[in-house]
């Protein structure tokens, strides 16, 4: 069995650009490889399916990293109550990240990222993961500039004192 | 620059350099057609193999940002041919780039998009009691298996196109509107009274507290259309109805052309007719919640569209309704807080799901609700008679001048052959028997007592009931399965 997929060589060139950096972004949010491709994977086709339309917006990598931030928070949203049961049957998933280290610090940090509110963690993750502009942060996420810089200012005050709580709680116990 | 920021900066480049690997990895979408692994080739593959599995198993292909405001739907390769699945006009006119085929060899290793095949509640929040494919009749059928289906099954010489107006993106889960066109001018007018002109026609227009709705009118060459719905209020129903226009009788699929100027977002997304049997599987458990005690069930079904749709309208609204890949998900039982929604189900491992099969389905199972303008469907399902299919019966409770009744109202049921009579048993204990006259179930209706009750908000008790259809010598013939019923005001 076999399909023929025509979307032309504009398609093929986003593709190529692009998939990584959903993964990614995917993969920040949700810290799980499996859930991350689907994220991504998904993310494509609908970006596919619906290219005629996409290939003419200003930004598609904007429309695709704003699909890929919302799939990644339904599937967070889905995941609340799994993870519960599912946390205790099967292992964690491996740590992203293999310097020695930066695994517990890396798991640690995603995990209070993934707890944040969604504004924010958009922000949190496009800054820190793609390292773009407020500017382009502020196109992605559909809000003003002013909002983006007090989300990310917030969600960083937020995340330096989860991060410094864990430090002492490491050192307490040692 | 933060020792905190350049730590989180870090962290940042490792999920990059993790994206890297994991892209890098994807070898299982390369052709062994291609002549070279070239990444752009390897990678449109990718996006191809993702989009061949999303349209396959779901029957319909939908891309869409709900938040970006994009929505289009394209359909799917040919899984289901009888059932259309309804395209958009292209929305650009400019010429089409210049094509790239990528071809996609068929392989076991294609991507998964996530999916529930073996829906089970978290069993945090509901305590999983067995899983079965039953409908609501809990009828043993096999589990997960692929169901022939013909939707609204009728004995008469013309199809009748089934089609559905819903909006695009897991529109099984909002408002939508299932509207037939019956051309044999044999279906009965289900009322005569509240119609409103609609484009000249008087349409008979009915909506409900439940949130279900429906209309039926003549057509000028005879016919007759007739529309449910679900979540649209009367405005909105009148609104669709003035969108529709009648098809040629001739026409492949002779139902109704769909305009642009209804409520926004709605389409036409799929239909059919009725006389093609298609697959569609499901698979359902059930599980009860500790604190109340309602025992819910939870299904879902994949495959035919329009069957997707059929699912969850006609009867009292689910608890929740979700779409989960291509698995549209569906509770029912008794809606308060303690309830499991949609997004509590998951997908089952193959060993506990086998023992949830194996488990004894407990009975009395699902609670309903029922009184008031709130009607209980269920299924009526042929007791080892593979002639009969499986059709429905309507129940509803009323309370007439000091005693209450339990009405069984038999238009939708296909009752069997060997049928003699109808028999129906409340608490266990049998009320009422009548002659029942087999084919069709033509307008009827019968009752039986349920007790004094000065008021329907007296009703409180909760009652089981098992409506069957029995040969001369009391045999079963077809069975609604134990229904439990719950008066509306008792649950609250």
């Amino acid at each position: 069995m076999s399909y023929e997929i025509d979307r032309g060589p504009d398609f093929d060139e986003f593709f190529e650009s692009e998939f990584t950096n959903i993964l990614a972004l995917a993969l920040a949010v949700l810290h799980d490889r499996d859930d991350a491709v689907d994220v991504a994977q998904e993310t494509m086709a609908r970006t596919f399916a619906g290219w005629d339309v996409v290939a003419t917006l200003d930004r598609p990598g904007a429309w695709a990293r704003r699909v890929a931030l919302n799939l990644a928070t339904d599937t967070l949203r889905r995941r609340t109550r799994r993870q519960r049961l599912h946390l205790r049957l099967r292992s964690q998933p491996p740590p992203i990240g293999d310097a020695p280290g930066t695994i517990e610090w890396d798991r640690t940090f995603w995990a209070e990222v993934a707890a944040l509110p969604k504004r924010q963690r958009d922000a949190v993750v496009l800054h820190y993961v793609e390292d773009l502009a407020i500017a382009d942060i502020a196109a992605i996420v559909d809000a003003p500039e002013g909002t983006v810089k007090s989300d990310l200012s917030r969600a960083r005050g937020r995340l330096r004192d989860a991060m410094q709580r864990n430090d002492h709680d490491v050192q307490d116990e040692e | 620059m933060s020792d905190f920021d350049d730590q989180a900066r870090a962290a940042g480049e490792r999920v990059r350099r993790e994206a890297e690997r994991i892209t890098a990895a994807m070898e299982p979408f390369e052709s062994p057609t291609e002549s070279g692994p070239g990444r752009s080739s390897r990678r449109l593959l990718a996006a191809a193999a993702v989009v061949v599995v999303v349209a396959g198993i779901g029957g319909l292909l939908v891309a869409a940002n709900r938040d970006a405001g994009v929505d289009t739907v394209s359909p799917p390769p040919d899984s289901h041919p009888a059932t259309t699945t309804i395209s958009e006009p292209p929305t650009t006119t400019e010429p089409a780039p210049a094509p790239t085929t990528a071809t996609v060899p068929t392989t076991t290793e294609q991507p998964t998009v996530a999916s529930i095949r073996r829906p089970i509640v978290d069993p945090a929040v509901c305590t999983p009691i067995s899983a079965t494919s039953g409908g609501q009749s809990g009828l043993p059928r096999d589990p997960g298996s692929s169901l022939p289906v013909t939707l609204f099954a009728r004995p008469s010489a013309f199809p009748v196109p089934i089609q559905i107006i819903a909006e695009r993106v897991d529109g099984q889960a909002k408002p939508f509107a299932l509207v037939q066109r019956y051309v044999d001018r044999e279906r009965q007018w289900i009322s005569s009274d509240n119609t409103e002109s609609i484009n000249g026609i008087d349409i008979f227009l009915g909506t409900y507290d439940s949130g279900n709705g429906e209309a039926e009118w003549t057509l000028p060459d005879g016919s007759m259309g007739y529309l449910r719905s679900r979540g649209f209020d009367r405005e909105q129903l009148v609104s669709i109805l003035t969108q529709l226009t009648p098809r040629p009788a001739d026409a492949p699929i002779p139902g109704f052309d769909y305009g642009t100027g209804g409520p926004d977002g709605l389409a036409l997304v799929a239909e059919q007719l009725n006389t093609e049997p298609r697959d569609a599987s499901f698979a359902g458990s059930q599980c009860r919640v500790e604190s109340t005690g309602y025992v819910y069930q939870v299904g879902a079904t994949t495959g035919n569209v329009v069957y997707t749709y059929a699912t969850v309208i006609d009867r009292p609204p689910p608890v929740d309704v979700g779409v989960v890949g291509d698995a549209v998900i569906v509770i029912n039982g008794i809606d308060d807080p303690a309830a499991p929604r949609a997004s509590d189900v998951l997908d089952a491992d193959e060993e506990p799901w086998r023992q949830l099969l194996l488990a004894t389905e407990p009975e009395p199972e699902l609670a309903q609700l029922i009184g008031g303008d709130r009607e209980v469907v269920v299924d009526f399902v042929p007791i080892d008679d593979t002639s009969t299919l499986v059709s429905s019966l309507t129940l509803r409770v009323d309370v007439t001048d000091g005693v209450a009744f339990l009405e069984v109202y038999t238009n939708d049921a296909l009752v069997a052959e060997a049928a003699e009579y109808w028999k129906t048993e409340i608490d266990g204990r049998m009320r009422s028997r009548s002659s029942a006259t087999p084919g069709e179930g033509r307008r009827g209706a019968f009752g039986s007592r349920l007790g004094d009750s000065p008021s329907f908000e007296q009703l409180t008790e909760e009652f089981t009931v098992r409506i069957s259809t029995t040969d001369g010598d009391d045999q079963t013939i077809q069975t609604t399965g134990t229904i439990r019923l719950v008066p509306i005001l008792a649950a609250n």
